[in-house]
């Protein structure tokens, strides 16, 4: 039986690459679910082949399509298997990334949610242009609106033949150009790895956002897009299953061999507090690594 | 002639197929579309998606 889970469609070059460190530190993994296979919901009865369900001891997301990884996480949070994802952004949408990240106040674009077309173009006259609208599901892509034609035509095109989900977005202002944009792989609150086509450096107030970031959203794994602009670094978008495979390492670590000692941090069994000699315990030393509140990964 | 998946990475041989035709990985499953034939080259095949009117 598997010990960790890779939950993803298909074993792209990252999940190959996951396997393998997971595998380099000594842990089976397998990807998840097995493939033409029903989950369980709820306790585990005998499944009707007679054969039990494989459930993994931790799941890692890596599925590129979110609405099948919420419902397959929220599965395994009721079988009680913890996983390790992007927190909000693995559970959420980008209204609720947005949402989150504007609450503790790290610098963000100024940001407008528009339910129609009407109210997406009020946005952009209001913002100015360029902008960008961000489709809510955190898979598609961004639609840069460099003029008022394109934001006409792409607005008016979302809403007709997209219906609801068309009509909705998040608008931002600007429209970062790649050379203003990094990535900041962010992996048990620790900016691992980064890419970028910047000529220059990286700073540490960037990656810092990075870190705030992922915490801001409870995020064991996600990639930071930052943009630099005149007043700072702001945080542009994230993305709860990032490619990696051209990422390079801030650390010694590559991001799936980071990856594979998060999930063996997970994976290490819940050390007993030792009551100490003294008559009076010191409770502030407990080691909390390894216990089920670490695993907790919903949002 | 040999070709590699861009998804996962994986190295197969690849024979009798005409530009522009699909395949599929043999590894990972995804649809390819052979881009060109001399030399061989496999490039994820296009999602149905939108085209913005264009």
């Amino acid at each position: 039986m598997a010990t960790v889970g890779v939950l993803c469609a298909r074993g792209r070059v990252e999940e190959k690459a996951l396997m393998a460190a997971l595998a380099e530190a000594g842990i089976v993994s397998a990807l998840f679910p097995p493939t033409d296979e029903p989950l369980p919901v709820g306790p585990l009865f005998p499944m009707a082949s007679g054969r039990s369900f494989p459930v993994p001891q931790i799941v890692v997301d890596r599925h590129p399509d979110r609405q099948i990884a919420r419902a397959v996480l929220a599965t395994c949070r009721a079988l009680d298997v913890p996983g390790l994802c992007a927190g909000i952004a693995a559970a959420g949408d980008r209204l609720d990334v947005a949402s989150a990240l504007a609450a503790k106040g790290l610098p963000r674009p100024e940001t407008a949610l528009c339910t129609s077309e009407n109210a997406g173009l009020a946005a952009v006259a209001a913002m100015g242009l360029p902008a960008t609208v961000l489709p809510l599901d955190l898979k598609s892509q961004p639609i840069d609106l460099p003029d008022i034609d394109t934001a006409e035509a792409v607005l008016e095109h979302r809403s007709v033949l997209g219906g609801s989900e068309g009509s909705l977005g998040l608008v931002q202002a600007g429209t970062p150009p790649p050379e203003n944009v990094v990535t900041i792989f962010v992996i048990d609150g620790v900016a691992t790895a980064l890419e970028t086509s910047m000529a220059m450096g990286v700073s540490v107030e960037v990656l810092r956002l990075a870190e705030q970031t992922a915490r801001a959203l409870f995020a064991d794994v996600i990639a930071v897009v930052i943009a630099l602009t005149p007043s700072g670094p702001i945080v542009w978008d994230v993305r709860p299953v990032p490619e990696f495979r051209h990422a390079q390492a801030l650390t010694e670590l590559s991001v799936p061999q980071a990856i594979a000692q998060a999930v063996q941090h997970r994976l290490e069994p819940v050390s007993a507090p030792r009551l100490p000699s003294d008559s009076t315990p010191d409770w502030t030393n407990l080691v909390t690594q390894g216990t089920r509140r670490d695993l907790v990964i919903s949002a | 002639m040999n070709v590699t998946c861009p998804e996962c990475g994986a190295e197969w041989e690849l024979s009798g197929v005409e530009q522009g035709e699909i395949v599929t990985c043999p590894d990972c499953g995804v649809d390819l579309e052979v881009l060109t034939t001399n030399p061989a080259t496999v490039g994820l095949a296009p999602e149905e998606g939108e085209d913005w009117g264009e």
